[in-house]
């Protein structure tokens, strides 16, 4: 008791200013060290201000534009110049992603989206491509996402005349090598065998399937089956829809523009393709309300909860960004303070928000013990249920988080790459051109009666799709959360 | 005294790597000896702001480790003048809570923390807690910032640094510089004893749920002995549930002086009107000694050490040898070996491993965890299913042992260097990137220009160089592996 002693005058003191620290050096006191008389840090006169306090000056922000303009077989290009660095960047997004793969093929548009960067192109073979390339220390990279593909090529901009026409090859002509279309096929295959070896992993596939429905475009899954079915042709067939008509060529940094122009036409301006292809996507919204549960032996449980974001276009989308900043951003969100700041449940509770094409995704999502895992998702869907009610979101929450949605505004403009990038996007999404121009006001207009919609929509409780992934006798009973669906394999979710 | 402003602007030089940046950056040294670096980036009308310790997992004790990283957490809970309701009645209590929080932490040390004795605090902690609560909001900060167009509001704490950073609009400068005056000056640390069960929850996340966060903590482990690289930055679990604030208080008194701090600032602003606004809000925090470096000696090893961890996922692995720090020559020698073993397709290792012999379906060439001691090059390999690792690791051994025999050529040599001044344009390509790399050398070897230097030290290095790091450090009786797998697994 003793030791407390000086503690506790201590705190009949605690305003007294800290005058000369005591230097310490190593080593330190050990383990028992008697506690030593203190008050906490003070700010120093000059610091001593309330920061909410500054004033802050107007700030205009400039929605820039990059330089747009089409060839004539249909491809559109972005030019945008930024001579920070001495690079150039350049990205070609195509009309073709995983929602066009044949059901029994499916893995074959990533499969190709990386081959036409590994299988050699042109006059190239793939040894003589990747030295041309690397000796150059330029990165070639290809993926594809749901609806569309993306190749790009970065290059410091003393070679972007030379390796231009190169880039041009890889996605006009590409040889599609035997030797690598295996080495990239195996890989794939050993990556979709590990891929149950992360929990969280797990938890985003099983929730992606779950919402969007496993057969569905958007919720189905590449198998070992279906990548082992795919062969050179069935990758040549897809490349084939590879169409400048609606393709987008963004080419941004250290370049002259005029010479890029010409650049562009002679390698693009003869590049062929058919239309491109239509895709019907299913209109039903997520199903009825359930847990699933994937057992697993593990550390932390993660869990997922789910809902339907925006359909693409739709106004929804202010709103619904407004409620997901409200329930999860870092810091503010409703998830991050009642899980983790009041309960120090989980080191991070969040939530996202997208549109799609048909309803986007909803995810509140956060990692716990297992042995407190049921008590975080109690929290957690009062927590979503409680926002759901009509006006639950207080005026002060809005405008926070409307200030968040203005104020971060500039850095949708804060590199030329960011910015036509967006462009090109959106435009191959079908936004209107004023979209970007009209955002700012689309969100400082959002109703009350908006906000209302939205939160009833992104925690609708009848709709709630809760995937836990854990360790199931630790976890006990998840009935009381909806009915529960046990999944033991991903993989064979159906 | 008047504080003593001094501003050095560099001559140009002409780098390839980012052509007149020495030319650009401003360094400034404020009366209590932090250093400024600024950058005028006038391209959109945003800045970055870092602010980086000399501080880290290496500067931590046995016992306490993870300690450097659960500060950095606590360090966003606020100031006295931010996140308060009522300061002095909140500073008393504080006090309070401390006394009871440690208690109960000493006895979790000791293993008693469910006695009566330890029952009885947590409820006394509970109900103190409650009414602390009632005075703050620990959020402050992080609302502060992100109402005011705050992006990417982060801290990071590895072995050798901590870092706080985050991009606001250009019209918020006074706010940044004030905000993170204060909390260099002040941090009130709010709700420590919450907070040290998140970073826990941090520790299953980032180790014990992840195959390769365990492989890296079972790799250091066994590669260092005294070296305090040996432990993971998040700490142990039994040392991060007896954390006391106390201790959490000393560290910050001790490493979180002006003069072991670096700031830097990239973007849209005025140089010349920054530098009063930076000696008024970092330039008031009390001067205090820089803390001494670790001291420590990690025996040589003399004996291959292995080891094999059974965990819930499929195999892979990992081998090192130790490589020491900068400034020494060899670093280089080593930065160069990373290139050329693990480049894109064309690397040494991933020409062999994964598309020749395919035994791999990827390999990874690097160096962890630090730079402040001796540390580890480390090949990670995550071999096809069905191929052992005896010959993933003989493949790999063969290729480092052809360096010692035949030196690289020199078109292999010119490829590392253009890869290199590349990916360093790369990576300062945004402000974030521009300000994160000049604090970051400023923060480790006292000088920024090490970015500036980094092209002319590459180039100057020969095949022959390449050749002698290679016979001298790939020494397979000497190396580190680390194999991981599921229970009865191919190994």
């Amino acid at each position: 008791m003793k030791r407390l002693l000086p503690l506790l005058m201590a705190m009949g003191c605690a305003t007294t200013p800290v005058t000369v620290e005591p230097v310490i050096t190593r080593p330190n006191p050990g383990l028992e060290a008697v506690p030593q008389k203190r008050v906490l840090a003070e700010l120093p006169a000059a610091l001593d201000i309330d920061p909410k306090a500054i004033t802050v000056a107007p700030l205009e922000v400039k929605v820039t534009r990059p330089e747009r303009y089409e060839l004539s077989n249909g491809l559109v290009v972005y030019l945008m110049e930024d001579h920070t660095s001495p690079l150039v960047l350049v990205r070609t997004l195509v009309p073709v992603g995983a929602v066009d793969e044949p059901a029994d093929r499916l893995g074959v548009s990533g499969i190709a989206a990386e081959l036409v960067t590994a299988g050699g192109a042109g006059s190239r073979t793939p040894e003589q491509l990747d030295e041309l390339l690397e000796f150059h220390a330029a990165d070639l990279n290809g993926g594809a996402a749901d609806e569309y593909s993306q190749v790009s090529l970065s290059v410091r901009s003393q070679d972007l005349a030379a390796l231009f026409p190169v880039f041009a090859d890889v996605l006009q002509r590409p040889r599609f090598d035997g030797a690598r279309f295996e080495v990239t096929k195996s890989r794939v295959l050993e990556s979709i065998k590990r891929r149950n070896d992360r929990p969280d992993g797990l938890a985003a596939r099983a929730l992606s399937k779950a919402l969007y429905g496993t057969d569905s475009l958007l919720g189905r899954e590449s198998s070992e089956a279906t990548v082992k079915a795919i062969t050179v042709d069935d990758v040549k067939k897809l490349h084939a829809k590879w169409t400048p008509k609606t393709a987008r060529l963004v080419i941004t940094g250290d370049f002259d523009r005029a010479a890029v122009k010409t650049l562009v036409e002679r390698a693009f301006a003869g590049w062929k393709g058919g239309p491109p292809p239509s895709r019907t996507f299913p209109t039903a919204g997520p199903p009825s309300r359930r847990v699933i549960l994937v057992p697993r032996a593990v550390a932390q449980v993660k869990v997922r909860i789910g809902g339907a974001g925006w359909t693409r276009r739709s106004p929804d989308e202010y709103p619904m960004r407004l409620v997901n900043t409200a329930l999860g951003s870092f810091g503010v969100g409703r998830l991050y303070r009642e899980i983790r700041d009041e309960r120090g449940l989980a080191y991070s509770a969040s939530s996202s928000v997208g549109g799609g094409p048909t309803f986007g995704q909803f995810t509140a999502s956060f990692d716990t013990r297992p042995q407190q895992a049921v008590q975080a998702l109690e929290v957690a869907l009062d927590v979503l249920t409680k926002t759901g009610a009509p006006d639950s979101l207080s005026k002060a929450e809005l405008a926070t988080a409307t200030d968040m949605a203005l104020n971060t505004f500039a850095f949708r403009f804060d590199s030329a790459s960011r910015i036509a990038w967006e462009r090109a996007l959106s435009e191959f999404f079908g936004y209107d051109d004023d979209y970007l121009d009209r955002y700012r006001d689309r969100i400082a207009q959002v109703t009350s009666a908006q906000v209302n919609a939205a939160t009833a929509t992104l925690t609708k409780p009848d709709a709630l799709q809760i995937v836990v992934v854990g360790p199931k006798d630790v976890l006990g009973d998840l009935s009381r959360f909806g009915p529960v669906t046990v999944i033991e394999d991903v993989d064979a979710f159906r | 005294m008047r504080p003593l402003l001094t501003t050095i602007l560099l001559a140009a030089l002409s780098v390839s790597a980012a052509p007149g940046l020495e030319s650009r950056v401003s360094e400034l040294k404020l009366s209590n000896g932090m250093v400024f670096l600024l950058v005028e980036r006038h391209e959109a009308p945003v800045f970055t702001g870092f602010v980086r310790l000399r501080v880290g997992g290496i500067d931590e004790e046995q016992g306490f480790t993870g300690l450097a990283h659960l500060f950095e957490h606590m360090a966003f809970k606020g100031t006295p003048r931010l996140g308060t309701k009522n300061w002095p009645e909140e500073q008393a209590l504080l006090l309070e809570i401390e006394r009871v929080g440690d208690s109960l932490a000493r006895l979790e040390r000791a293993g008693t923390a469910a006695s009566d004795q330890g029952v009885a605090l947590k409820t006394e902690l509970k109900a103190l807690s409650a009414r602390h609560k009632a005075l703050t909001d620990e959020n402050a900060l992080a609302q502060l910032y992100q109402v005011n167009g705050g992006v990417g509001l982060n801290a990071t704490t590895d072995k050798d640094l901590t870092s706080y950073f985050v991009s606001l609009p250009k019209n918020r400068l006074e706010l940044w510089a004030t905000v993170e005056a204060q909390r260099l000056a002040a941090p009130v640390l709010r709700d420590f004893y919450t907070e040290r069960d998140v970073v826990q929850e941090e520790r299953l996340r980032s180790i014990e749920t992840n195959p390769g966060g365990v492989l890296f903590e079972e790799l250091n482990q066994l590669a260092f002995g005294s070296n305090p690289y040996r432990w993971s930055t998040v700490g142990y679990q039994k040392d991060l549930a007896a954390m006391t604030l106390g201790k959490a208080l000393d560290f910050h008194r001790r490493f979180y002086a002006p003069a072991n701090a670096v700031g830097c600032l990239v973007g849209d602003f005025d140089t010349a009107q920054l530098e009063p606004l930076l000696e008024r809000t970092f330039g008031a925090v009390p001067a205090r000694p820089r803390p001494a470096e670790p001291v420590f000696t990690d025996p040589p090893l003399r004996a291959q050490r292995r080891a094999h961890v059974t965990f819930d996922a499929s195999p892979r692995l990992a081998i090192a040898v130790r490589r020491p720090p900068p400034p020494s020559k060899d670093d280089f020698v080593f930065d160069v070996l990373e290139v050329l073993l693990s480049e894109g397709r064309t690397g040494r290792l991933q020409q062999r491993l994964v598309f020749k012999e395919r035994l791999a379906q990827g390999v990874g060439v690097f160096s962890a965890p630090g730079v402040r001691a001796e540390n580890l090059f480390i090949v990670s390999v995550v071999p096809m299913s069905g191929v052992k690792s005896e010959d993933v690791e003989r493949a790999v051994w063969e290729e480092l042992e052809k360096l010692k025999t035949t030196p690289p050529t020199a078109e292999e040599l010119e490829k590392v260097r253009n890869r290199l001044t590349a990916d360093f344009a790369r990576s300062i390509d945004s402000n974030a990137g521009l300000a994160s790399a000049l604090s970051r050398y400023q923060t480790l070897f006292d000088d920024w220009r090490y970015a500036v230097r980094l092209p002319d030290e590459i180039a100057a290095i020969t095949p022959a160089d390449v050749q002698r790091v290679a016979s001298q450090y790939f020494d397979q009786k000497k190396s580190v592996v680390v194999t991981l797998g599921r229970e009865g697994g191919a190994r």
